[in-house]
C-alpha cells in the first residue's frame, strides 16, 4: 500500500495528469480537508482528479484498453491523500481520520472493515445505491503510525467491478473487497 | 494682369518617386522591422510569460535564494517553424509524430544557493495554489517527498484532448524547475500507446 499509492499519483498525473474543497453535495464525495505535512520532508502526497480530466483519460484509453476506458467512465472524482506521519502531525491526523470515519458512519455509509491489528487499521467504506450501483468509496488506512493514507473515488460503479477498481489503481483493499463481494 | 507662376523644381513622373519611396522602404524598413522581429522574437524564446510567469512570482520568494540558470519559451510561431524546418530533414518518425503533438512549451530552471527548509513547502504549495487559482488554474497533484516537492497544475475549467494544458512545479535542495505545455493529448497518447506495442512487437519477435 505504501508504493503503490504514490504510484497511483503518478500513473495519474501521467495519463495526464482539483481543488483541495470537495462539493459535499455530490453522493459519495467527501471533504477530507486539508492535513498538516510532516517536518523534515516526510512523504505527502495529494491527487484530485475529477470530471473532464478522467473523461479525456477514458477517451485516451479506448482504443488501446476498452476496458479500463469503461472503468474510468464510472469514475467522475479520485481523490488520494497519503500523509507520512512524524510528532508534529501523528495526533492530529489520527484524531482527524477518527473524526471522518464517524461522520461516514453518521451519513449512512457503510462500514466494511478489512484489517484491524494493532498496526494496520484498513477501514473501508461505501455510498451505494441499491444494489445496482456503488456511488462512493472511502478507503482509510493507519499503518503502524507512521502512515494515513485516505482514498475516496466517486461514480457510478457496479459493485461486480470494484475488484476490478482496486487492481486497475493498485488499491488492495478494494480489490480485496472486490473479490470477497465476487465470493458472497 | 495676373502675376507670373514662379517656375517649380523639375521632378521625375509620380509614379518613379512612389517606386524610390517602396524601394527605400524595403532595403532600409525590412532590415530593421526584421532586426526588431527578430530581437523580439528571441526575447520571447528567453522568458517564460503568462500562467508560467504567474507561478514563478508567486515561489521564487519563497523558495530561498535563487539563481536563474535559464528560461525557454517555445509559442506557436517557433513550434510552427521546427514543424516546418523538420519536414526537411530525415528524422525519427515517433520524434517528428511529437513536434506536431506539441502546440507550445515553456520551461525555467533555477539553481537554488539557500534552499528553503521542508518546513516552508506547504507555504509555498499554498502561495502556488492561490495563484494559480486565480488564473484558472487547479492543482490535481502535489507530492512531497525524499526531499522533493512536485505540482501538477491543469485547467480548472473545461477543456478538450487536443488542447490538453499543464503546468508542473519541481523543487529540491539544489534547483526549481517550472514548466508548461500545451498539446494535442490524444496524439501524444496514440503516440506513447503506438510506440509500446511496437516495443510489444519487438519483444515478441525476439522472443520467437
Amino acid at each position: 500500500m505504501k508504493h503503490s499509492l504514490p504510484a497511483l499519483a503518478i500513473g495519474l498525473t501521467a495519463i495526464l495528469t482539483l481543488t483541495a474543497t470537495a462539493d459535499a453535495t455530490v453522493p459519495g464525495r467527501v471533504d477530507f480537508g486539508h492535513f498538516t505535512a510532516p517536518s523534515k520532508g516526510g512523504e505527502f502526497v495529494e491527487v484530485n482528479l475529477k470530471g473532464n480530466l478522467l473523461s479525456i483519460a477514458a477517451k485516451f484509453a479506448e482504443k488501446s484498453d476498452p476496458e479500463i476506458s469503461k472503468l474510468v467512465k464510472s469514475v467522475s472524482a479520485i481523490r488520494v491523500n497519503v500523509i507520512g506521519l512524524d510528532d508534529r502531525n501523528r495526533a492530529d491526523t489520527e484524531a482527524r481520520v477518527e473524526e471522518i470515519r464517524r461522520q461516514l458512519f453518521k451519513d449512512g455509509w457503510e462500514r466494511t472493515v478489512v484489517a484491524q491489528e494493532p498496526d494496520h487499521d484498513v477501514g473501508i467504506f461505501l455510498k451505494t445505491r441499491g444494489e445496482e450501483s456503488v456511488e462512493g468509496i472511502v478507503v482509510t488506512v493507519v499503518d503502524a503510525h507512521q502512515q494515513v493514507v485516505l482514498v475516496n473515488i466517486v461514480g457510478d460503479i457496479r459493485p461486480e467491478k470494484l475488484a476490478e477498481v482496486g487492481e486497475r489503481f493498485g488499491i488492495d483493499p478494494i480489490k480485496q473487497l472486490g473479490k470477497s463481494m465476487e465470493k458472497k | 494682369m495676373s502675376p507670373p507662376i514662379p517656375p517649380t523644381a523639375p521632378s521625375g513622373p509620380p509614379h518613379r518617386r512612389r517606386l524610390w519611396i517602396g524601394l527605400l522602404s524595403f532595403f532600409v524598413g525590412g532590415p530593421i522591422l526584421l532586426t526588431g522581429l527578430g530581437i523580439w522574437c528571441v526575447f520571447s524564446c528567453l522568458h517564460v510569460g503568462g500562467d508560467l510567469n504567474a507561478l514563478r512570482k508567486s515561489v521564487l520568494p519563497l523558495s530561498g535564494s535563487t539563481h536563474r540558470n535559464f528560461e525557454l519559451s517555445f509559442g506557436r510561431i517557433p513550434i510552427q517553424l521546427a514543424r516546418w524546418g523538420t519536414a526537411f530533414i530525415p528524422m525519427d518518425p515517433t520524434a517528428r509524430a511529437a513536434i506536431r503533438a506539441v502546440h507550445r512549451g515553456e520551461v525555467a530552471l533555477y539553481d537554488i544557493t539557500k534552499a528553503p527548509s521542508a518546513d516552508s513547502w506547504g507555504k509555498i504549495l499554498a502561495k502556488a495554489d492561490k495563484a494559480m487559482a486565480g488564473r484558472n488554474w487547479m492543482r490535481a497533484v502535489g507530492v512531497q517527498d525524499d526531499g522533493t516537492l512536485v505540482a501538477v497544475y491543469v485547467p480548472a475549467g473545461d477543456f478538450s484532448s487536443q488542447e490538453l494544458e499543464a503546468c508542473v512545479l519541481v523543487l529540491d535542495s539544489t534547483q526549481l524547475v517550472l514548466a508548461s505545455g500545451k498539446a494535442d493529448g490524444q496524439r501524444l497518447w496514440d503516440l506513447a500507446a503506438g510506440k509500446l506495442n511496437l516495443e510489444e512487437k519487438a519483444r515478441f519477435w525476439c522472443r520467437r
